[in-house]
């Protein structure tokens, strides 16, 4: 023999038991070699190489492919009856694990099921019109070089003209909104009515809302014609037919009800009660209405329009600017379209018509979903591995009676399955007590029929499959691959250790744990700075009543005034344009006499009457408030005749900043002027009040001024008692003797202002919410994997305390290997909630420091929980008798 | 039993090996007595479809280092391979016998 061949191309070979069906490949394998080495003798080994890769290749034919193990080697009916029985056995063997196992799990699938119906929920918005995907609103955004805003409401001309000059405009349709609350009597009922619009007569052929009575083509079609929702139908009507009726409106004029409109679903941006056609505007209001209305300034009317199928509204979007030249709009006015199905979650304008909700809300719950889920996936995995251990055997038998190990891995597999699904179920039954408390939690009606959703059951199940197949895999994976000898030899069998990666995925869970009790943390401190913060006004006791522009006259508001301010228990009454929890939008342009500026300067006004800063107790850092006294501090209107009048202004410290005024006694003194219609109005600076926060802590403190004016629209009255019935009934009586047929409407503002955080304390509520269950979840995996671990360690335990350790040495020696593990997780949070919460934070102008403090308290609840739940585990298996564990030996 | 004529060929050649048919051999024949040549792996298959009809049966032999270590196969006919070879057989002769010699002369066109 020559000396020894190299054997043959490894790749090949490889190649070859690769495809190869296993049972040929011993014949095929053994062929090729040797024909190799004959091949070599004969021909040389260049050639006998390249023959084996043609063989080889050549050889991948159908007969000698490998098949799916299951096509030839179907598991039975009898294996999987197998596979349930011990599934079930275990599952009962061991029922204090497979009670956590379930709980942990079941409490995840609901939170996660909650979740997800809330999502949808707000997914869904707008989606029920027939032509959902091809109606857009026309937004009105505003802009100068330092002010920027985007209204939701447009000037009433825009539909007519976009509809005239686009001829792909298919409708454009408008509901306009002419003042806030309306008052409408049928009979003895007499109401306001929050949402009271005009609208086209094709309004119902753009938004196909269903009917219950009349006819959507033509009952918006007459003067004087409106259209009820049931329910405030109900309100004047009862429970006769509403239709042919008179209501009368306003105490202007009568309507004919023509139509009456299904409530509307909670998933709409709309928030419709009354629709009066707008053919009746004119009735109503007289002509001269159109005066106001045609004027580009002011944001009467929500624009829709309707595009042809297939048409891509950014193409219309692009003609905008040119249209709105041709039709000499303000320059600062440009028009904006968005699709109706957007409006709900990335819609938060000035003007909309109820509080959208937010995108990254629904991000943020999604994300929060995904990681109490996970933290559950992980307890399962835990768990199922920290048992497998003690299933090695039943893995070694079966591998010696021919188990394969893919049928080890379906076998495993489908035992989470089925556990996910017994922990769904569960699930399904948490998620029914409690959706009704969740949905009016998030004020939704979630829980209609959300089981015949054809596509939320394919998410249950496909849910189940995920869940189970992620959670099983681990498991799966690694008791199946345990060496069958070495098991039944009873050298364990099982490769690496399973303990570090168990460990890590502690670590994991209670990393996201610290995570959301920081952020929560840091949303209710930040909720708690919100409140008690010094807004810069007195908001206890503070009444206000609006519709004020409904008294007659300025007799009788000075009538109202002075009624009022007899009462012994009120201490001032003032009226204004705006309180301060009202958001304050579009700058009014001044010019400072002596300030050389390019740009006049753009402040928000609050139009208020004497005594406003009194009853709010705002401070003034310089000058004095507006008095009587003085008899000029109010300007009246310019005129022909009078083409420039005077008057008193007083500026809070961010305008006399904005200016540039030294100080704010620099600015006492000095005189801006104000465009009007017939003339200029000078106001002299008389004081500078101090800022204060108008709307929420959301937005910066912008530059405002304070001007008198009469005929404003709320009233705002301070008590100085606790006897706060009798100042209502004083109240409410005064009113009606002086306003009478439209009924008071007032409110607290302190109500007010808890109203404009509601939104961020259901957040917070959420979160906290959320972030115990995420703990609870966490807390039981680690109860779960504590007492293995005791148990596991009994004899070793008993073998201490025989030697001489104490039950405190037990304790300390169990827990420590799991609460370190929590302090590293601590370590991991810190950084990533530092990160979540600095952004969240940023969204307020004004907000509170991220302290070491918030950290180290979350981080010592997590630790705490934690050492109880291993404690509790640790002293049990301390207590012990060291005897008996020793002798079951 | 209808048999494809390479295998035939194939299943002649594991009868004329005796008890010493395996792959490799069978492959060596058939170039030794043919002229063509063919692939191994076209050996392979006439050799486990004829098995799988039942034509041909199979045993494990000796393993060698040359062959990795793996086992031969060896082939032999079973009954219904020796059968199925004599029928073609008597078919072709009696085809043969119905042809006039003189057709078959090979200066007659």
């Amino acid at each position: 023999m020559s000396a020894p061949l190299p054997p043959p191309p490894p790749r090949a070979d490889r190649f070859l038991a690769w495809f190869c069906d296993p049972d040929l490949l011993p014949d095929i394998q053994g062929d090729l070699h040797e024909l190799y080495h004959l091949r070599a003798e004969a021909e040389g080994e260049m050639r006998a190489r390249l023959r084996f890769w043609v063989d080889v290749v050549r050889s991948f034919r159908l007969y000698a492919l490998r098949r799916p193990y299951s096509s030839n080697r179907a598991i039975g009916p009898i294996m999987w009856k197998n596979y349930l029985v011990v599934a079930l056995r275990t599952l009962n063997k061991h029922r204090f694990y497979s009670a956590l196992n379930i709980a942990g799990l079941a409490i995840g699938l609901a939170v996660c099921l909650l979740i997800f119906l809330f999502v949808r929920d707000e997914r869904s918005y707008d989606t029920f019109f027939s032509a959902a995907d091809r109606i857009v609103r026309v937004n009105a955004v505003f802009q100068t070089q330092d002010t920027y805003s985007e209204e939701a409401r447009l000037a009433y001309p825009a539909a007519d003209l976009l509809a005239r000059d686009f001829p792909e405009v298919e409708e454009a349709t408008r509901l306009v909104q002419i003042g806030q609350n309306q008052l409408l009597v049928y009979e003895t009922e007499r109401h306001y009515e929050p949402s009271v619009f005009f609208a086209d007569s094709n309004f119902f052929a753009v938004f196909d809302f269903p009917f219950v009575a009349g006819n959507p083509a033509t009952a918006l079609q007459q003067p004087g014609s409106v259209v009820l929702t049931e329910s405030v139908a109900r309100k004047y009507f009862g429970d006769t037919d509403p239709i042919g009726a008179t209501i009368r409106y306003n105490d202007r004029a009568d309507l004919t009800v023509t139509g009456l409109l299904r409530d509307l679903p909670s998933n709409t941006h709309f928030t419709l009660g009354v629709l009066i056609s707008r053919t009746s505007v004119t009735s109503i209001f007289g002509a001269n209405i159109y005066q106001p209305l045609a004027q580009w300034g002011w944001p009467s009317t929500y624009t829709y329009l309707r595009l042809p199928e297939g048409y891509d509204w950014e193409l219309l979007q692009a003609k905008l600017p040119a249209f709105m030249d041709r039709n000499e709009a303000q320059d600062a006015l440009s028009l904006q379209l968005q699709p109706l199905t957007d409006l709900h979650l990335h819609s938060q304008r000035e003007l909309e018509m109820k509080a959208n909700g937010s995108a990254t809300q629904v991000y943020a719950f999604t994300a929060l979903a995904l990681l109490i889920l996970l933290i559950a996936c992980i307890n399962f995995m835990n768990l199922s591995t920290a048992r497998a251990t003690l299933r090695t055997r039943e893995v070694g038998m079966r591998k010696v009676v021919g188990a394969r190990r893919g049928q080890l891995i379906g076998q495993f597999l489908s035992e989470s399955v089925l556990t996910t699904a017994v922990a769904l179920l569960l699930a399904l039954g948490l998620v029914h007590v409690a959706l009704p408390a969740f949905s009016d939690f998030v004020g939704k009606d979630l829980a209609v029929g959300y089981l015949q959703d054809p596509w939320l059951l394919l998410t249950l199940a496909g849910l189940m499959l995920v869940v189970g197949l992620g959670a099983g895999s681990y498991p799966a994976f690694y008791l199946s691959a345990a060496q069958a000898l070495a098991v039944l030899r009873g050298q364990g069998g099982l490769g690496r250790s399973s303990g570090a990666v168990r460990k890590g995925l502690v670590v994991t869970q209670f990393a996201i744990s610290i995570i959301l009790v920081v952020v929560t943390g840091v949303v209710y401190l930040q909720m708690q700075y919100a409140f008690s913060m010094d807004a810069g006004y007195e908001r206890e006791q503070v009444i206000v009543v609006t519709g004020l522009n409904r008294v007659p006259d300025m007799d009788a508001y000075q009538t109202l005034r002075s009624e009022l301010e007899q009462h012994a228990g009120i201490a001032r009454v003032t009226a204004a344009q705006l309180m301060p929890t009202d958001r304050v939008f579009s700058g009014t342009a001044f010019r400072a006499l002596g300030v050389e500026s390019e740009e006049p300067f753009f402040f928000r006004v609050n139009q208020v009457d004497y005594d406003y800063f009194e009853t709010l107790d705002i401070d003034l850092v310089a000058g004095r408030s507006f008095s009587e006294d003085f008899g000029t501090d109010q300007a009246p209107l310019p005129s022909e005749e009078n083409p420039t009048t005077e008057g008193a202004i007083i500026l809070n410290e961010a305008a006399v900043e904005k200016v540039g005024w030294a100080s704010p006694e620099a600015a006492l003194g000095q005189v801006l002027t104000l465009g009007r219609q017939q003339g200029t109005v000078r106001y002299t600076v008389v004081g500078v009040a101090r800022d204060i926060h108008f709307a929420s802590l959301h937005s910066a403190i912008e530059p405002m001024a304070y001007y008198l004016t009469a005929g404003l629209s709320q009233l705002a009255v301070r008590a100085r008692t606790n006897d706060l019935n009798s100042v209502l009934t004083h109240l409410d009586e005064t009113w009606n003797a002086v306003v009478p047929g439209f009924p008071i409407t007032r409110t607290f503002l302190d109500d007010d202002f808890s109203a404009l955080y509601a939104q961020e304390a259901r957040t917070a509520q959420a979160l906290t919410l959320f972030a115990g269950f995420a703990l609870l979840v966490a807390c039981l995996g680690l109860l779960g994997l504590a007492a293995f671990t005791a148990e596991r360690r009994r004899k070793e335990i008993g073998v201490r305390k025989v030697m001489g350790a104490s039950a405190q040495d037990v304790v300390v020696l169990l827990s420590w290997d799991f609460t370190k593990l929590v302090l590293l997780a601590n370590l991991i949070a810190w950084p990533l909630a530092y990160l979540a919460a600095r952004r969240w934070l940023d969204a307020f102008a004004y907000h509170i420091d991220l302290g070491l403090g918030l950290f180290v308290g979350a981080g010592f609840v997590a630790f705490l929980l934690a050492a109880l739940t291993v404690g509790w585990q640790a002293f049990r298996a301390a207590q012990v008798n060291p005897a008996t564990v020793i002798r079951d030996a | 039993m209808k048999l494809g004529e390479f295998e035939e060929l194939v299943l002649l050649v594991v009868c004329l090996l005796g008890d010493g048919a395996y792959g490799v051999s069978v492959l060596q024949a058939i170039e030794q007595h043919t002229g063509r040549r063919v692939s191994i792996s076209a050996v392979h298959a006439a050799l486990y479809r004829m098995e799988r009809k039942g034509l041909l049966a199979s045993q494990l032999g000796e393993a060698t280092a040359q062959r990795a270590h793996r086992p031969r196969r060896y082939f032999v006919a079973t009954g219904a391979g020796k059968e199925t070879l004599r029928e073609t057989r008597d078919v072709r002769m009696r085809l043969w016998q119905l042809i006039p010699e003189a057709r078959l002369r090979l200066d007659v066109p």
